[in-house]
């Protein structure tokens, strides 16, 4: 095949990888991917669900004003405002109006399933003789009490006040901390005006968010303007954070791309004089980033955003093909064209390779869902770069070069430099002494940090105006929960039941400051039918009971729907009945959504319990263990832990990935010194880079240890390129100087990431930087201690 | 069934009893003159106010009447106090949309701001004793009528306008002469009905800080 038909076979299949790419294109923010720890599935399937769930997803509007009329109005008007906003799938600003009659057409009929959690023992002494007589006497109180017209409205067919009793643990269940004016919510000191809002998307879709939150913003803008300044908006809401992350990282990475842009165009210039060849050099980088991502599409059907970052930070490794090809082709006159200079770094460039794609596929092997995708993302991107390269980049080139270029300049002054270290050995030895002692100092102090917040900014007043709207607005931590499983919601019911039994009583000794439950609003059938079984049990309690209420002075006629109503049976209330109902904005926060299409823990129903103040975690967890399928909760704890264990994972695969590698060069080269020279840089500079960073105060976290990971790709690549050039006797000046150039790209594209406002960015930036520079300088110095006497000086 | 209609009824009752008072003639004379505008704007000005009243609430479920004795007091702009001192005594407080009621057995309090139905009613107390007439209108249909004789005084009858709380309230009467309410009349749509007369009636109360504190001690268990 001709150049011309492999550069067109080659854009043909880029085009047909990136069609590919583009139709199936799916990405996910899901966190928890990273998370699922081989062995704690059901935690990180249900981690997922919570993030998915109503309850993320609620934001909390607080509008301060110096009066609260002036709030409420203010309140009214950024509620309409985003009723109409399609990002908005509901808004709450106050109860419904038609709540009472939602109320009694939903729980009136099953008033007497409803009545207590523990029928058998407690409403036996409520319908003896005994009881009746205080019942009868507390139903004649109450009518000369303040809610007597409600009394009075059902007294003939409950004077048990079985419905008034179940209404006020609705209202104590609904809007705890609340406070109504005007039928709207307010916070409970008065001052703030409150409104719920429920988005369509999952509150980590800042894609969705972003410009609601604008509009949010610019609307009150405009209102505070109008009312003179005198405004505060205050928010709780997921969204926000994401939000602010994405934005933040976005405009640091489109901040530093210009930077890095300019620079390597710059550089692109001066050493190649061709502004053309940046897109030749790009070109394996492009193609690696597409078969990534094709492979990821074509294995999982979407990919994750942090696997297009960590993933793609890999791939960036690359971009040392094009460059060394490039520097040979521009360096050496005994190359015609490129294929020539394709044909002497060509051995470089598939150990290289070869190693790259060893030392990231290892990653594929970890338990991780998301750690397994960079592998392969990684991987598929390492040869999809390296076909792009040897079959079409040769013909992309160039005929003519340039001579007497800067770049034949620096190249000559390379090789003078490493021929003389060469010749002195001892001032050789000094640089790898140099990071051996800087390893010696750092590492023993080596410390790893699982903090989630030190990947991610997390504005402190951001965090303080969370926790202000929280404790003002919902009471509860929605960190700590507990969650009942069930194969369907009578089975998750009656544990959900079981788990507000066990917290009541974990109330009661102070283990547990308060919970919200959805046993609240609704019981399992089973506890219905146990209520209602015993309300009928009864003997002769209709007659007993309307004699009682005759000796309060009652008219015993005026009970025969009383009296009726002891027949009937309803059927109990369900849990779609109140999802469906104008409750539902109460209901569907305890209910996590459910995907019958996954796995059996997403299939199951799930119902959350929210917990406040846990202060015996022990008894808790004890008393929970004897409720099966009933799991405590604490998502941070949990996030930490599972990013404990991915560091630690992705630390063993790293690990195992360099022991492949090592296996690898020593089947390739079956020379000890040969492998030195190609390992021992790579493995010096990540760790004179973690010593470094101990050194200066820091821990490592996972970023970092994916920024070791590709300093180790390219410190081989590096020692790979100067171990080949040494075999085969030849000058080392093109080499070196594409490791210069292959340096300051990287140094360019990644390290500038050090500049950004974004820990993690800021990691993988700053580790980058000094991997790949004491790569370029540990390279050079072991090879000349390394060279043997028998193959000349690598710069003859 | 209407649960609106109930808890708005319970309010209406628990208003209802704060007016009326035996007649001052000092009070009567100005007012009666100038019909309901200069009546609620006398209202209006009142520093406070104070009554006794005996309550009396009949109930088709009950062989005989409810009855009930005690104080209420109101304190500008928002504070209603009803202490029934007998036969079981209680204690209800009403304040913008909190309620708050209490007796042997505890305390409840109760979120007006839920119900706006029960809410309007709460505040038609409030509303008549602060003289806000246009809130009064919003709400109902008001006939006054003054007798021409100063003696026989005033008298408001209130009509909701919403059908649906008609249907739960059929009336609310208010007699009075002067500042000084005589009675009040509540007529409900079951058919059942609560009168309350008022008496030692001072609406030229003034409340320091510690007599409302005072006020709002619950009854003894």
């Amino acid at each position: 095949m001709t150049g011309r038909g492999r550069v067109a076979a080659t854009a043909v299949g880029l085009v047909l990888v990136a069609g590919f790419c583009a139709v199936r294109f799916e990405a996910t923010t899901d966190i928890t991917d990273f998370l699922d720890a081989p062995g704690s599935a059901m935690e990180g399937a249900l981690s997922r669900r919570l993030s998915r769930s109503e309850a993320t997803r609620t934001m909390v509007l607080s509008v301060a004003a110096p009066d609260l009329a002036l709030a409420l109005e203010t309140s009214a008007q950024l509620a309409a405002s985003l009723r109409r906003d399609p990002v908005v799938a509901w808004v709450s600003s106050g109860p419904d109006p038609d709540l009472p009659q939602t109320l009694e057409t939903l729980y009136f009929e099953h008033r007497y399933q409803l009545l207590s959690s523990d029928p058998e023992t407690s409403l036996p002494p409520r319908f003896d003789d005994r009881g009746l007589s205080e019942a009868a006497a507390a139903l004649k109180r109450a009518l000369a009490g303040p809610l007597a017209p409600l009394v009075r409205g059902v007294a003939a067919a409950d004077p048990l006040l079985a419905f008034p009793g179940l209404l006020r643990r609705l209202q104590r269940a609904s809007s705890p901390a609340l406070a109504l004016r005007d039928g709207r919510f307010v916070s409970p000191d008065g001052g703030s005006a409150i409104v719920f809002v429920g988005t369509a998307y999952p509150a980590l879709d800042s894609e969705h968010h972003a410009p609601l939150l604008a509009r949010l913003e610019q609307d009150f803008a405009a209102l505070d303007a109008a009312a003179g300044g005198v405004l505060e908006l205050e928010m709780s809401a997921v969204q926000r954070f994401a939000v602010r992350a994405a934005t933040a990282m976005r405009a640091d990475v489109t901040r530093i791309g210009i930077l890095s842009a300019i620079g390597i165009a710059v550089l692109f210039v001066v050493v190649f004089r061709s502004v053309r060849l940046i897109g030749v050099a790009s070109l394996p980088l492009v193609a690696g980033l597409l078969c990534g991502l094709a492979a990821c599409l074509l294995v999982y059907g979407r990919i994750n955003a942090l696997t297009l970052a960590f993933g793609g930070a890999l791939v960036g490794v690359v971009i040392d093909y094009p460059i060394h090809l490039l520097a040979h082709w521009l360096l050496e006159d005994d190359t015609p064209d490129a294929s020539g200079a394709l044909r002497r770094v060509w051995p470089g460039i598939r150990l290289g390779a070869a190693t790259s794609f060893v030392g990231f596929a290892a990653l594929a092997a970890a338990g991780f869902p998301g750690i397994r995708e960079i592998g392969i993302f990684a991987g598929a991107g390492i040869a999809g770069a390296v076909v792009v390269t040897a079959s079409a980049l040769p013909f992309l080139v160039p005929a003519r070069r340039a001579s007497g270029t800067t770049a034949e300049r620096v190249a000559g002054a390379l090789s003078s430099g490493i021929a003389w270290l060469t010749r002195h050995r001892a001032a050789a030895a000094a640089v790898p002494a140099v990071a051996l002692l800087v390893c010696a100092l750092g590492l023993p102090g080596l410390r790893f940090t699982d903090d989630v917040k030190a990947l991610s900014p997390v504005d402190p007043e951001l965090v303080a105006e969370e926790g202000r709207v929280r404790d003002r607005v919902l009471g509860t931590e929605t960190s700590q929960v507990v969650i009942a499983l069930g194969r369907d919601d009578e089975d998750a019911l009656a544990r959900n039941d079981r788990v507000a039994g066990l917290l009541a009583e974990l109330v009661a000794e102070g283990a547990l400051e308060e919970f919200r439950s959805l046993h609240d609003f609704v019981w399992s059938a089973a506890l219905q039918r146990r209520n209602e079984d015993v309300v009928r049990s009864q003997p002769d309690l209709g007659p007993r009971f309307v004699a009682a209420l005759a000796r309060e002075g009652f008219k015993p006629g005026a009970f025969e729907p009383f009296l009726a109503s002891l027949d009937a049976r309803p059927p109990p209330l369900r849990l779609d009945d109140l999802t469906g109902s104008a409750l539902g904005h109460w209901i569907r926060p305890f209910v996590l959504p459910r995907d019958t299409r996954e796995g059996p823990v997403e299939s199951r129903v799930a119902l959350v319990t929210l917990l406040r103040g846990v202060s015996d975690p022990a008894r808790l967890a004890a008393g929970l263990s004897q409720i099966d399928g009933a799991v405590f909760f604490d998502q941070l704890a949990l996030l930490e832990a599972g990013y404990r264990s991915l560091r630690r994972a992705a630390g063993i695969m790293i690990g195992l990935g360099i022991v492949a590698v090592l296996l690898l060069l020593w089947l390739h080269y079956r020379s000890l010194s040969d492998t030195a020279v190609a390992l021992v840089p790579a493995l010096l500079a990540a760790g004179t880079t973690a010593a470094l960073i101990s050194l200066g105060g820091g821990a490592l976290n996972l970023v970092h240890l994916f920024g070791l990971l590709l300093i180790l790709g390219m410190g081989v690549d590096y020692g790979v390129f100067l171990a080949e050039t040494a075999r085969q006797g030849e000058s080392v000046g093109a080499t070196a100087l594409g490791l210069v150039l292959s340096c300051t790209t990287s140094v360019l594209g990644l390290g500038l990431l050090a500049l950004s406002s974004n820990p993690g960015l800021r990691a993988l930036g700053a580790t980058t930087a000094i991997g790949v520079i004491s790569s370029l300088l540990l390279g050079p110095a072991v090879l000349a201690i390394l060279s043997r006497p028998d193959r000349g000086s690598p710069a003859a | 069934m209407r649960l609106r209609s109930r808890s708005a009824l319970a309010l209406v009752a628990v208003c209802a009893t704060c007016f009326a008072g035996p007649l001052r003639a000092e009070d009567g004379a100005a007012a009666a003159a100038h019909g309901l505008d200069d009546l609620l704007e006398a209202f209006q000005a009142m520093p406070g106010f104070s009554a006794r009243f005996e309550e009396e609430k009949t109930i088709a479920l009950l062989a005989r009447p409810l009855r009930s004795r005690g104080s209420i007091y109101f304190a500008p702009p928002r504070l209603l106090v009803r202490r029934v001192e007998g036969p079981v005594p209680s204690l209800l407080e009403l304040d913008a949309d909190q309620l708050r009621y209490s007796d042997a057995s505890g305390t409840e309090r109760f979120d007006l701001g839920a119900n706006p139905t029960a809410r309007v009613f709460a505040h038609t107390f409030t509303d008549v004793l602060a003289g806000d007439l246009p809130r009064l209108r919003t709400t109902y249909h008001i006939a006054f009528t003054e007798s021409s004789d100063e003696s026989d005084g005033w008298r408001i009858q209130l009509t909701p306008r919403d059908a649906g709380l008609a249907r739960a309230i059929e009336s609310m009467t208010v007699r009075g002469h002067g500042l000084v309410l005589i009675d009040l009349v509540v007529r409900e749509g079951s058919g059942d009905a609560t009168v309350t007369r008022f008496s030692d009636v001072d609406p030229k109360r003034h409340f320091e800080e510690s007599d409302i504190a005072q006020l709002r001690r619950p009854p003894s268990p």
